[in-house]
């Protein structure tokens, strides 16, 4: 059997082996929650690349620094001209100009978005508008009309739809080989929408594949993720490519741990449901996990459509478990950072409620973490 | 009817349409809209044909009678209708039955009757198949009246196209209305319209002001533009024609008469029937003009294929707004493709010079061709300039002229009128760097028309490219091959031309001393100061 976990001190070694596995794949797609270092991998690969023979850059990337290359000029004088500013020194919008982005972004910002945006070229500005029906007595008449409103502020969500749209438009010009991208050989992906709701994430997700497939054969492709309806859609579109799924995940001891998981299906939470369970068997529990289990049973009940995740364990169990069980579980202090050990009692009753959770719903739980054990043994 | 007038029918027509659509996509109800425009407009054509036709025996009713007179001359002439139609076909190339007649369907619309739907459609489809004897299928082929978006169900629906119909009625009623100032308003709404959508990748309106430009000086004389108009261009194409509106442009400049056949091509079928219409409401006839439903890229009209070179379509003035920057998937049989062969392909990312290239194929000798296309093609590198280096030894780029920034709805890329010729007479390139002459606009530039003394920046580039100066200051330059050659066959028109007034020269002697001089005096004036400060007894600063 091929080994499943590897281990890495430090980012940069990770970054190297993703390079690697680029070689034979397409595409790697990476798991991690929040606060792993996702943001400073997609970092460190991307300087990986000017470390070659001609120390240029060859990765376009989406993370967190993409979206500070935009920022708002508010007008907080006069409150009226409202513009997003584009920081012209980035390689990023080499072909801005030249290719009319545009008339690209346009199209892609219409299936997310209902506002429009016009492209200062000569002052390196964005602004957005947006059409309002508005309601007018006219001749003893009530009229509608549409309106314009122009330089208005975007929601933060909003603003994130756009860049992504941006971001899309040159992936495309790259995968087409439009000369101002021709430095591209890797895109990496870091969770493109930071609030992304369910429909967004399916449809951003599908699109995104659809895009990648076709750059096969001339960009090579990383994707990371903490969104697992996001990550699942991807991995389903691109499945029939060689491509490798990892899970990345950092240890106690600040070092990484990536883990294939390419042979089962990934169902992230099945996976924590696992982890809890081994947990419970060894009688290691913390804190924290507490607050894993109170996500999955927020995620199970809003799958179910209860109204309370305190349903799940239900009909159960009784009223004063589950009492004690909402009060206990509606702590968001516990960090998963400084693990704390759980008193006995706590433990006692953590055990309860999942066993009673296990019982009344039937998962298919995966061995991921019994190769773990075998390896760590 | 003044112009003010026809201005104020579009904007009526525009209320009526913004009010009415409440939440309805507005290029959904623009194609209801121009769909009645244009049945209004068949029906007036055809009842004053009719009245003429008939002379005295059409009938005259009373003012309180709702129906039509054609309707009671077919109910009391039986025997004569087939006559009557035929002679109609002749006169005026179509037909439209009684019942089908605007002022019928407003009247049922008045009485909020049921059966307005129904007769509707019945009009429409009898149109389209029947009425005319050159075809016209399909002419309404996206008009579904009977779509879930006027309604949830017949009576739903039936009820709203009334209230539409009925203020549409209303509206017009208002107005002296002749045939041309419809055609005005219906291509005024075809703008409006456009401003509210955009969403389409590259595709835009053309502002009328550049409609202008471009058929102004495809009408010139080929050879020598300073000779003045042609007096009969044969044929004239728009291969990316949209609506119409820069076809009837061309016609505009040269008369109704001057020109041969009109010829277009639209790849979209919704404004490929627009476009349709448009030239019907402006009295061009069905047999003066041939709008082709198909993809310029692909060149699927049978008669831009012909392979007999004896037998090639060559036109003498083409104009062209085709979509900026257009995504395409060009394959290895395209790179063999007649167009394109001695050339090379425009690259996937941007389809400008593939467009360029179909319409300059078919090109006459003697003609000229004017296209928009965005900056880009001027200077981008690869394919695309390589396809410009060889159009520049050819020597078939006559001009090109800078255009300033937001002139289209909802874009600001900026854009660039090429002016292609197959032989020409100047071995040099005229540039004309009209980027800095507009008038700026909240949401649109516009460029300037002369009325109430403002500047005419229109002119000002239409007579700039009939003289052909060798020069004009930070404005026009004619540049010979040799200059564009050393500058590598990049275009970029601020290279030729460069707008920016120079920079002052700094004498840094002479500012010194007056600084120094400056130092001097600030001295002097707060000793003085103190000096009165010290008399008063009070803290010197």
């Amino acid at each position: 059997m091929a080994k499943k976990v590897y281990d890495y001190k430090e980012l940069p070694k990770l970054a190297v082996r993703l390079r690697d596995d680029l070689k034979e794949s397409d595409f790697v797609l990476l798991y991690a929650h929040n606060g792993t270092g996702k943001t400073r991998l997609s970092y460190d690969f991307k300087e990986r690349g000017k470390k070659g023979r001609n120390k240029i850059p060859d990765t376009l990337y989406f993370n967190a620094y993409t979206e500070d290359l935009f920022s708002w000029d508010n007008d907080i004088i006069n409150d009226t001209n409202r513009v997003l500013k584009i920081n012209s020194a980035s390689r990023f919008f080499s072909g801005f100009q030249q290719l009319e982005l545009d008339n690209r972004i346009r199209p892609l910002l219409s299936r997310y978005a209902d506002f429009d945006f016009v492209i200062n070229y000569e002052d390196w500005q964005i602004s957005f508008s947006r059409n309002v029906r508005v309601k007018k007595l006219e001749d003893g008449e009530m009229r509608e009309s549409t309106e314009v409103k122009s330089n208005i502020k975007v929601s933060r969500g909003e603003e994130n739809m756009f860049i992504w749209c941006v971001f899309l438009a040159i992936c495309q010009l790259a995968i087409d080989g439009a000369e101002a991208y021709n430095w591209v050989k890797y895109f990496y992906i870091d969770d493109p929408i930071s609030s992304l709701d369910d429909n967004n994430a399916i449809a951003v997700a599908s699109d995104l594949s659809q895009l990648l497939l076709q750059a096969e054969g001339k960009i090579k492709v990383v994707i990371s993720s903490h969104h697992i309806l996001f990550f699942n859609v991807v991995c389903n579109e691109i499945k029939k490519k060689p491509h490798e799924k990892y899970f990345l995940y950092k240890k106690p001891d600040q070092s990484y741990s990536l883990r294939k998981t390419t042979d089962t299906p990934y169902f992230h939470h099945v996976a924590l449901l696992s982890e809890l369970k081994q947990a419970t068997a060894s009688g290691n529990i913390k804190t924290y996990h507490f607050n894993t289990l109170r996500s999955i049973l927020e995620k199970t009940s809003s799958f179910f459509g209860f109204n309370d995740f305190g349903k799940c364990i239900y009909e159960v169990e009784d009223q004063v478990l589950f009492e004690r069980a909402l009060n206990l579980l509606s702590h968001g202090k516990y960090s998963i950072y400084e693990p704390v050990d759980m008193s006995e009692d706590n433990k006692e009753l953590f055990k309860r409620i999942l066993s009673a959770f296990l019982e009344k719903h039937q998962f298919e739980l995966p061995e991921l973490l019994q190769d773990n054990t075998v390896q760590k043994a | 009817m003044t112009a003010l007038e026809q201005q104020q029918l579009g904007k009526t027509l525009w209320a009526i349409a913004d009010d009415l659509r409440g939440s309805m996509n507005a290029d959904d109800f623009r194609d209801y809209m121009l769909s009645f425009l244009f049945l209004r407009y068949l029906s007036d054509n055809y009842e004053q044909a009719a009245k003429k036709e008939l002379g005295g025996d059409y009938p005259v009713l009373d003012v309180t009678d709702k129906r039509t007179p054609l309707a009671i001359w077919y109910e009391e002439n039986a025997a004569d209708v087939l006559e009557f139609e035929k002679q109609m076909r002749r006169k005026v190339h179509y037909v439209v039955e009684p019942q089908h007649l605007w002022t019928s369907i407003s009247e049922l619309a008045r009485k909020q009757d049921e059966e307005l739907l129904t007769v509707l459609q019945q009009g429409f489809k009898y149109i389209e198949n029947e009425s005319f004897e050159s075809t016209f299928q399909g002419l309404f082929s996206e008009i579904n009246l009977d779509s879930e978006k006027l309604g949830k169900n017949y009576t739903e629906r039936n009820k709203r196209l009334c209230t539409i119909i009925q203020k549409i009625a209303e509206g017009i009623a208002k107005f002296s209305t002749n045939t041309d100032v419809l055609g005005d308003a219906y291509e005024y709404l075809i703008g409006q319209f456009a401003a509210g959508s955009g969403k389409k990748a590259g595709e835009f309106y053309t502002p009328q002001q550049l409609s202008t430009i471009l058929s102004e000086i495809v009408t010139l004389d080929s050879q020598d533009p300073s000779l003045g108009k042609r007096k009969k261009i044969d044929k004239v194409l728009d291969f990316a024609c949209g609506s119409g509106s820069l076809l009837l442009n061309v016609r505009r400049q040269l008369g109704a008469f001057g020109i041969g056949k009109i010829y277009g091509q639209e790849y979209n079928i919704t404004t490929y029937n627009l476009a349709r219409m448009n030239m019907l409401l402006h009295g061009v006839k069905d047999t003066e003009f041939a709008i082709h439903h198909g993809d310029s890229l692909a060149n699927d009209w049978d008669i831009l294929n012909e392979m007999n070179p004896a037998k090639k379509m060559e036109f003498d003035a083409i104009v062209a707004n085709p979509p900026f920057s257009y995504r395409w998937e060009p394959n290895e049989v395209m790179a063999e493709d007649f167009r394109f062969k001695s050339y090379g392909l425009a690259p996937k990312s941007a389809a400008d010079f593939a467009f360029l290239l179909h319409g300059f194929h078919f090109l006459s000798s003697n003609g000229t061709m004017a296209i928009i296309l965005p900056h880009g093609v001027l200077f981008r590198g690869g394919a695309e300039e390589r396809i410009r280096t060889k159009l520049l030894k050819d020597n078939n780029i006559d001009a090109v002229i800078g255009l300033p920034p937001n002139l289209f709805f909802s874009t600001g890329i900026p854009v660039c009128i090429l002016v292609l010729k197959k032989c020409k007479k100047f071995d040099d390139v005229l540039f004309i760097n009209a980027s800095g002459h507009f008038e700026k606009g909240k949401r649109q530039n516009r460029l300037r028309d002369g009325k109430n003394g403002e500047p005419n920046d229109i002119q000002l580039i239409i007579d700039t490219y009939k003289g052909r100066p060798d020069k004009i200051e930070r404005y026009a330059r004619a540049v010979s091959m040799e200059e564009i050659a050393q500058n590598g066959y990049n275009l970029n028109i601020s290279r030729y031309v460069n707008t920016s007034i120079d920079e002052e020269i700094v004498d840094l002697a002479e500012v010194n001393r007056q600084l120094v001089d400056i130092d001097k005096k600030i001295t002097e004036a707060r000793n003085r100061h103190n000096s009165f400060l010290r008399e008063l007894g009070l803290g010197e600063i």
